[in-house]
């Protein structure tokens, strides 16, 4: 049961992450005054 | 744990869930540090702005900055501390100089002037993502499309009589295309050596 819910969680942040991925790969710039490196694999997210 | 490990952590247990893959390692870290920086400027407003003003009207200064600063870009940090740092001095002057302004014609021509300056130099890159030329477009297009908006937005809160709201509002443009200035003055004095 614990194993399912942590399972759960951890597919509920990776599609969380991801949508995030997708945000950045099509919006410009970081909100906050610091821009971390973008890796290569950003570029699958591109629309 | 240091709080700087704190994403690689994550993205290394999403690992070991089976739910991505060891290669996609890198990417959801970066992903996780995204999601941190995408509400920090909310979180730093609403601590910052307790002694000025109300909840509402932090959350109706950052909105504008946010929303608008996500496609038009502007200066960034070599590092992380300088950039809390000159984050957390530049909110307090805003809420500072927002306290103290009120609505008129003049504060409403210099946030008009200066969205159209956004408009302008928009999108401005960063050495760590950089634009392609179809991105400039698409960013310079999607950022015009937001300041229109929050622009008719900024009337609609003049004209309603929500003069607060409107100056705080303002004020979240005004910021944005400050944090443009040093990006616009480098793009003068060093021509070319930018992409964007």
């Amino acid at each position: 049961m614990q194993k399912r819910v942590v399972k759960v969680i951890a597919n509920a942040m990776a599609k969380g992450l991801s949508k995030a991925l997708s945000i950045e790969a099509n919006t410009n710039s970081s909100v906050l005054a610091f821009q971390p490196k973008a890796p290569k694999q950003l570029e699958k997210y591109k629309k | 744990m240091k709080i700087a490990n704190i994403p690689k952590a994550l993205a290394v247990w999403l690992a070991g869930q089976g739910v991505i893959t060891e290669d996609e390692i890198e990417l959801y870290e970066y992903a996780v540090i995204c999601v941190a920086f995408l509400f920090s400027p909310l979180i730093m407003a609403l601590i910052f702005g307790v002694p000025f003003c109300s909840v509402s009207l932090r959350v109706v200064f950052i909105i504008p900055f946010m929303v608008i600063r996500k496609y038009s870009g502007g200066y960034h940090a070599q590092k992380i501390r300088n950039c809390l740092l000159i984050s957390g001095i530049l909110l307090t002057l805003c809420f500072i100089c927002a306290e103290h302004t009120v609505l008129s014609i003049w504060f409403s021509g210099v946030v008009f002037y200066l969205s159209v300056c956004i408009a302008v130099v928009s999108p401005v890159d960063s050495e760590n993502r950089r634009l392609t030329d179809e991105e400039v477009v698409r960013f310079r297009k999607k950022c015009r499309e937001w300041l229109v908006l929050f622009g008719g937005i900024y009337l609609l809160l003049c004209v309603t009589g929500a003069s607060a709201a409107a100056v705080y509002w303002g004020y979240g443009l005004i910021l944005t295309a400050l944090l443009q200035i040093p990006c616009v003055v480098k793009r003068i004095v060093m021509p070319g050596r930018q992409a964007h």
